[in-house]
């Protein structure tokens, strides 16, 4: 309770206070007028028209880009899943065979890559890419680093579990078989490439 | 201006997926083997069969092989045909994978369908893309077909891991490099995971095993 509910003196004035004015018609009349005269330009008006499209601009310009980010992100996705990480196989070509490896089994774990090593031993070359049926024979897909002492090239490639036939292509037009590796020739082709066999323990 | 923009942005989306897209369309310059390994890819994709091996010869054929534009036809044509062979000899629901190592495995002189099916009725649920690599790779090394598959079905039987299949193949590969006979390598090897694989099932202990691991074949 404030003193305002207990002293009927202040209570009247802030009552008094509170009342409002009669309303003055002219004056309303007149403050109607000046409005009606002084209503909003038509610059004002052109500024509102110019402002939906800019929202529809957006609207528009953001559905543009997730349609693009969406179908490249659902393309991409096949490609760049397979790149997961997993412990690393060396390829038989590699001079010195370390190989770590997690133990998973069945059906869903077969359909993973298995990251593979693959070394080229070649002092000499300028660029080594390794080319096989897990890239898609893609020359420039797979450059391969050379090693700090220089004398060969490495790289890891996500392969998936069974035979695969590869090669090394040197300085982007020669191609090379991995000497240390098995050959097979191609059935239909009649050339030869190396082998790798990828598993999962 | 507001639809200029979404199309845009549709072109530039449409336009990132042709660029990926033709990575894996590989195009030669005769337009008539063009057209025709078009048909191809089409009716295997319409078959239902993975079409990147098919892709992947394509590419091989140009850019290792270097060979003409009807050759390359022919070749898509021939594993195209291997493709709907492996499927049908791995069935009755073969995956991807299956289907293209069914496929390599087609490829390699004296492996039959008959082959196939007998690995897909030892291990009817697990993934057979392994076990159809050690067998294709030991055929190719010389081993006949039949001890081949016999082999790798032992090996499926006793709980073999692929990792395990995957060391055999390797060091029969080593063996023969070496100038074993592929045969005699096979058996040797054969024996040294019968020592550690128990009758029943697989062990670990055969992937470290002494000779057995997959570290691949030794430059002799």
């Amino acid at each position: 309770m404030t003193n305002s509910d207990n002293d009927p003196v202040l209570r009247r004035a802030i009552d008094d206070l509170r009342r409002l004015p009669p309303l003055d018609s002219e004056a309303v009349r007149r403050v109607v007028s000046a409005a009606a005269v002084a209503r909003v330009s038509p610059a004002e008006d052109d500024d509102m028209i110019v402002a939906r499209p800019r929202r529809s601009l957006t609207v528009w310009t953001v559905a543009g880009i997730a349609a693009a980010a969406a179908i490249v992100g659902f393309t991409l996705h096949g490609v760049w899943t397979s790149h997961s990480p997993a412990p690393v196989n060396v390829a038989s070509s590699a001079p010195a065979a370390t190989k770590l490896q997690t133990v998973d089994r069945g059906r869903e774990n077969d359909a993973l890559p298995v990251p593979q090593q693959f070394v080229f031993e070649n002092a000499r070359a300028h660029r080594v890419s390794i080319v096989g049926d897990f890239n898609g024979w893609g020359a420039s897909k797979t450059p391969m680093v050379h090693t700090p002492d220089g004398t060969s090239w490495s790289v890891i490639v996500p392969v998936m579990p069974g035979r695969h036939i590869y090669g090394f292509m040197v300085d982007d037009s020669v191609f090379t078989l991995d000497p240390r590796a098995p050959k097979s020739r191609d059935v239909d082709l009649g050339t030869e490439g190396s082998v790798v066999i990828v598993g999962r323990p | 201006m507001s639809r200029r923009a979404f199309t845009a942005g549709l072109a530039i989306s449409m336009f990132a997926f042709g660029a990926i897209g033709a990575q894996s369309a590989p195009r030669i310059a005769d337009p008539d083997a063009n057209a025709q390994l078009t048909s191809i890819v089409s009716a295997t994709r319409d078959a239902g069969l993975p079409i990147e091996p098919i892709l992947s010869k394509v590419q091989y054929a140009i850019v290792v092989a270097h060979a003409p534009g009807p050759r390359i036809v022919a070749a898509a044509r021939a594993i195209a045909s291997r493709l709907e062979i492996a499927r049908d000899a791995l069935a009755p629901q073969p995956n991807a994978l299956d289907i293209t190592a069914g496929a390599d495995a087609l490829g390699v002189p004296g492996v039959e369908p008959k082959e196939l099916r007998t690995v897909r009725a030892a291990s009817p649920k697990q993934s057979v893309a392994v076990p159809l690599g050690v067998l294709a790779q030991l055929v190719s090394n010389g081993v006949t077909p039949s001890k081949a598959t016999a082999s790798v079905i032992d090996l499926i039987k006793r709980g073999a891991s692929p990792d395990q299949m995957v060391a055999l193949g390797n060091n029969v590969n080593s063996d023969v490099a070496s100038g074993e006979g592929a045969t005699k390598a096979l058996d040797v090897r054969m024996r040294g995971l019968n020592a550690v694989l128990a009758p029943g099932g697989g062990s670990a202990a055969a992937a470290a095993a002494p000779g057995l691991s997959s570290s691949g074949p030794k430059k002799p």
